[in-house]
């Protein structure tokens, strides 16, 4: 039976998966307007350059801010997805198909991403 | 019996039934009454069309344009590591006109996904809510008309220039 958009699981994965949903996305409300705000409203991309980034990062709060940014927006975006393709594919091997190809995505995007985080070093280049 | 050959008509009702599927619509007078009673059930939500089928179609749609460029994003802050000329250069692309325009579009996408979650999350939270759910979704349009508009002015505030 595919799931119905709007109405809660009963138990199980799918609930916790349903209430995830919500949680990040009230966390993400603050997370990532805040980041819109910051980085693509008030500073827009003439201002913004490796050593905007290199003085952001010097201190550890907008690193732990984007890393947990990072994951809920990832975790969040792809399980949105897989509601959506649920809905419209309905055989089960395609749907192991789309869930393993989904949960490789994730798996490339949040490695690439906190990896990008965590080792960004920008004393290794010289600062024009 | 597997049939190949279908009559316009039935070719026709395939494809209502299929766009009644992909935009959880209920289209009116798509199928008489005792051929959609003989039908399968539908066992997902329909909308039929009114402010809900908007808000729906809405949310998915920004939700999946935001999944996408924050795939792209993450590939692009992660060039960052390859020092200021890589990074640098690439910052040159999203400078183009295209792309600032596009950054509008973004903020628009984030923003109404943004508050339609919170209307989602009363309604899911709060089943009371639904009583007043019209007026739920005429304050999500009313307050992004009121953030989005000041914001967009104040982005494509170079074009003026």
């Amino acid at each position: 039976m595919p799931e119905l958009s709007g109405s809660r699981p009963e138990s199980g994965l799918e609930l916790y998966a349903w209430l995830f949903m919500r949680l990040s996305g009230i966390a993400l409300l603050f997370l990532a307007l805040i980041h819109v705000l910051i980085m693509h409203v008030l500073h827009d991309v003439t201002v913004i350059d490796f050593q905007f980034v290199a003085r952001r990062y010097a201190t550890p709060f907008w690193r732990t801010y984007d890393i947990l940014m990072l994951w809920l927006a990832v975790l969040h975006g792809l399980n949105g997805l897989r509601t959506i393709i649920m809905d419209y594919v309905h055989s089960s091997g395609w749907r192991t198909v789309w869930v393993a190809v989904i949960l490789l995505v994730g798996l490339v995007f949040l490695a690439m991403g906190s990896v990008g985080i965590v080792t960004f070093q920008p004393g290794r280049f010289a600062l024009r | 019996m597997v049939r190949f050959f279908f009559t316009p008509s039935e070719r026709k009702q395939a494809g209502r039934r299929k766009l009644e599927r992909l935009f959880r619509l209920r289209l009116a007078g798509n199928l008489p009454l005792r051929q959609r009673e003989m039908g399968k059930p539908t066992e997902y939500v329909t909308y039929r069309g009114k402010a809900g089928q908007w808000s729906w179609l809405l949310h998915r749609l920004t939700g999946i344009g935001v999944l996408l460029f924050l795939l792209v994003h993450i590939a692009d802050i992660t060039l960052i590591g390859w020092g200021p000329q890589v990074f640098d250069r690439l910052l040159f692309l999203y400078r183009q006109p295209v792309f600032r325009l596009g950054e509008v579009v973004l903020v628009a996408a984030v923003l109404y996904h943004a508050l339609n979650g919170i209307r989602l999350c009363i309604i899911d939270f709060w089943p009371a809510a639904t009583a007043i759910h019209k007026k739920l979704t005429c304050a999500v349009a009313v307050i992004f008309t009121v953030f989005f508009v000041p914001t967009a002015l104040y982005m494509l505030n170079w074009l003026m220039k």
